[in-house]
C-alpha cells in the first residue's frame, strides 16, 4: 500500500519536472529572440539588448532555468510580455470562472456518462441503447469548437434560448468562492443564480457532448464484461433479479476502470475548455491564453500549459488516492 | 449443410459472394473517395477556393454557391472540398509519421529492453500524462504559427501513444521461436523488427491508426481554429469556421456548414477502424 502511494507521487513530480523543462525550453531556448517580441517591432539594437538584460535572458541558460524554477515554486510565473503585469495574480482572476465551467461539466458528463453506459449495456439491441450509441458516436466526432458554434447559434441566437456569451448579465454576486452559482445562493441573490445557471448551460452541454462516449462506453464495456463472471451466474442461480444483480453486484466492479479514465478524462476537460471558452468568450483560463496566443506571450501561455498540467496531475493523483477506498482489493497488494 | 451441386446456380452463387464481398470491403470504397477527394478537389469544387468576389459577399447558398459564400465573396463549397485536402490530408501524414515513429521506438525498446528501454518508456509516461491539445498549443506557439508547425507538434505529442502500444505487442512476440530463430540466424534487432515483428503488428496498428487520422482532424482543426494553424488565405476546416466567428449572427452557413465536413471526415475513419478491428478479429481468432 505503501508502495503504491510512493510510486504515484514519485510518477506525479517526475511529470510535473518534465512539463516545467519542457516549457521552460519552449519559452526561453525555442523562440529566436524573446526579447525581440517584448520590445516590440520598433525597437532598434540597443533597447533590445535592454530588454533581454531586464528580462534577465542575457544569462546563461542554467542560470535563467534555475530562476524560472524557484519562481515557479514560490507562485511566480513570470511577467507577461504583453501586460507587463505579473502573470500569478492574473490568471488567479481567470481561474474560477474556468472551474466553474469544468466542474459543472464533469459533474454532469461522469453522471451521465456512467447511468448511459448502464442502459446501454442492461438494455442492449433496444432502441434506447441505440440511441445512446448514436449520440456517443456523433460525440466523439463533432469538432467541440464547432458544436459549441452552432449551439450558439441556433440555440441561443436564433431561438433565443440561451445567452450567446459570457457568464452573467448583472453585477456579480460577491466573491466568496469565485463559482457565481454559488456565490449568488450564499447571497441569496436568486436571480443571479438564475442568469448564471443559464450562462452555463451551453458551454455545459458542449463539453458534455464532447467527452459523453467515453465514459458510456467503457462503462457499457465494462458492465458487459462483469457479467460473464462466475458470481453474477451464482447471482442469478439464486434468483437475483436483474436490477439487483446490475445494481448491487456488477456496477461495484464495473466501476473501477470508469473512475481512473475519468481522472484521466478531467485533464482532458481542462484542454477542451480552452476551445469552449474562446467561443463563449468565456472569461476564464483558456480565453486567457488564447489572448496571450495572439500576442505570442510566451511566459503566459507556458504559465497556463504548467497550470493545467498540474491540475490535470492533482487529479489523477487524488484518483489514485481514492481508488484504494472504492476497491478494497487494492488495499492488500 | 452444403447445397447440391445444382449446374448453372454456380454463377449465380458466384455472383452472390462477388457482392457479398463487395458490400463486405465498402470501407475501402470510402477510403477511395476521400483519398480522390484530397489528389484532385477540383473535380467536385470547379470554383478556384481563393477568388474573391466582392459583388457577393456572405451570399446565402445558391444554385451558384451550394454552401454560400464567405466575407470576400469566395465559395464556401470550394472552401470546404479543399479545406479537406489541408485537413484530412496533413492530419493523415501527422498520424503515419508517428506510427512510423513510434513504431520504431517501442519496438527497439522491447526488443533491447535494459535502460534503454526504461528510458524510453519514461518518456513516453511525461508525454502521456498532460492533455496533448495543451502541449500541442505550447509546442505551436513557441515555433511559430503556421501548417508545419501544427504538424511538428502533433506528432511530437503523437507518437508515444504508438511506442507504448507496439512495445507491449514486441514483449509478447519475442519470445516465439520465429523471432528466437532469426536472432540464432544472426539477424540484426532493426531487421527482425521490419521483417518479422511488422507484419504482426500491422492489424492493431492499421486500426489504430485509421481510428488516430479522425482525432487528428479533430486536433487539427482546434489548433487552426486557435489561430496556430493554417494561416490565411490557406483553406482548411478549423480556420475557415474561425473565419466564421466573426459573422455568426449574420451568415448561419458559415459557422454549420464547414463543420460537416469536419464530422463526415472523423465519421470515415471511425467506420474504417471499425472495420479493420472486427476484419482482424476474425482472422486471428483460434
Amino acid at each position: 500500500m505503501a508502495y503504491y502511494l510512493l510510486r504515484r507521487l514519485v510518477g506525479a513530480v517526475a511529470v510535473l519536472f518534465g512539463v516545467v523543462t519542457g516549457t521552460f525550453v519552449l519559452s526561453h531556448v525555442v523562440p529566436s529572440c524573446p526579447a525581440c517580441a517584448v520590445a516590440g517591432l520598433r525597437a532598434g539594437p540597443a533597447q533590445i539588448a535592454a530588454t533581454a538584460h531586464a528580462l534577465g535572458l542575457d544569462r546563461p541558460v542554467w542560470q535563467q532555468y534555475l530562476t524560472y524554477i524557484s519562481g515557479l515554486v514560490h507562485g511566480d510565473f513570470g511577467i507577461s510580455y504583453a501586460s507587463r503585469q505579473p502573470i500569478g495574480p492574473a490568471i488567479l482572476t481567470y481561474l474560477p470562472a474556468t472551474l466553474e465551467l469544468v466542474v459543472y461539466s464533469f459533474v454532469i458528463y461522469a453522471m451521465l456518462g456512467v447511468a448511459l453506459g448502464l442502459v446501454w449495456a442492461w438494455r442492449a439491441n433496444r432502441p434506447e441503447s441505440w440511441l445512446i450509441r448514436l449520440f456517443s458516436m456523433l460525440g466523439t466526432a463533432l469538432p467541440v469548437f464547432w458544436f459549441a458554434m452552432v449551439l450558439q447559434l441556433w440555440l441561443g441566437s436564433r431561438l433565443g434560448w440561451f445567452p450567446i456569451t459570457g457568464r452573467l448579465d448583472m453585477d456579480a454576486p460577491p466573491n466568496v468562492t469565485g463559482f457565481y452559482t454559488i456565490d449568488a445562493l450564499l447571497n441569496g441573490n436568486l436571480p443571479a443564480f438564475t442568469n448564471a445557471a443559464w450562462h452555463l448551460v451551453l458551454p455545459v452541454t458542449a463539453l458534455v457532448m464532447w467527452l459523453f462516449a467515453v465514459a458510456t462506453r467503457l462503462t457499457q464495456k465494462s458492465v458487459l464484461e462483469e457479467m460473464q463472471m462466475p458470481y453474477v451466474r451464482t447471482a442469478i442461480a439464486k434468483g437475483a433479479g436483474t436490477r439487483r444483480i446490475l445494481l448491487r453486484h456488477v456496477f461495484r466492479n464495473a466501476i473501477n476502470p470508469v473512475i481512473t479514465m475519468l481522472g484521466l478524462q478531467f485533464g482532458w476537460l481542462l484542454g477542451g475548455t480552452v476551445l469552449v471558452e474562446v467561443v463563449f468568450s468565456w472569461p476564464g483560463i483558456g480565453t486567457y491564453m488564447f489572448n496571450a496566443l495572439q500576442t505570442f506571450d510566451f511566459p503566459a501561455i507556458m504559465a497556463v500549459t504548467v497550470i493545467i498540467t498540474l491540475g490535470f496531475v492533482v487529479v489523477n493523483l487524488v484518483v489514485d488516492l481514492i481508488y484504494p477506498l472504492v476497491d478494497p482489493r487494492i488495499r492488500v497488494t | 449443410m452444403a447445397a447440391p451441386a445444382v449446374p448453372g446456380a454456380v454463377s449465380r452463387t458466384a455472383a452472390l459472394s462477388w457482392l457479398g464481398s463487395a458490400v463486405r470491403w465498402w470501407p475501402l470504397g470510402l477510403i477511395a473517395i476521400w483519398l480522390l477527394v484530397i489528389a484532385v478537389p477540383g473535380l467536385i469544387a470547379p470554383q478556384n477556393p481563393l477568388t474573391l468576389n466582392l459583388s457577393n459577399t456572405l451570399g446565402a447558398p445558391s444554385a451558384q454557391n451550394w454552401f454560400g459564400t464567405d466575407e470576400a465573396g469566395r465559395d464556401l463549397w470550394s472552401r470546404c472540398v479543399w479545406g479537406v485536402r489541408y485537413s484530412l490530408g496533413i492530419s493523415i501524414v501527422i498520424v503515419f509519421s508517428a506510427a512510423a515513429i513510434g513504431t520504431l521506438i517501442g519496438g527497439l525498446a522491447g526488443l533491447m529492453r535494459g535502460w534503454i528501454d526504461s528510458l524510453l518508456m519514461r518518456t513516453t509516461d511525461v508525454f502521456l500524462a498532460f492533455p496533448y491539445l495543451i502541449l500541442a498549443i505550447a509546442i505551436a506557439s513557441a515555433v511559430g504559427p503556421g501548417l508545419t508547425t501544427v504538424v511538428v507538434a502533433m506528432t511530437a505529442v503523437w507518437w508515444p501513444g504508438y511506442a507504448r502500444m507496439v512495445r507491449g505487442q514486441v514483449l509478447a512476440l519475442k519470445e516465439l521461436a520465429f523471432v528466437e530463430g532469426a536472432r540464432a540466424a544472426g539477424t540484426s534487432t532493426l531487421m527482425i523488427l521490419v521483417r518479422h515483428l511488422l507484419p504482426h503488428l500491422l492489424p492493431q496498428l492499421s486500426a489504430r491508426v485509421s481510428m488516430d487520422v479522425g482525432y487528428a482532424v479533430l486536433a487539427l482543426t482546434g489548433l487552426s481554429f486557435l489561430g496556430l494553424g493554417a494561416q490565411p488565405p490557406t483553406p482548411e476546416l478549423g480556420a475557415i469556421i474561425a473565419d466564421a466567428r466573426s459573422h455568426l449572427l449574420e451568415a448561419w452557413w458559415y459557422t454549420t456548414l464547414p463543420g460537416l465536413f469536419v464530422l463526415a471526415a472523423v465519421i470515415s475513419s471511425m467506420v474504417v477502424s471499425d472495420w479493420l478491428e472486427n476484419r482482424t478479429k476474425g482472422q486471428f481468432a483460434r
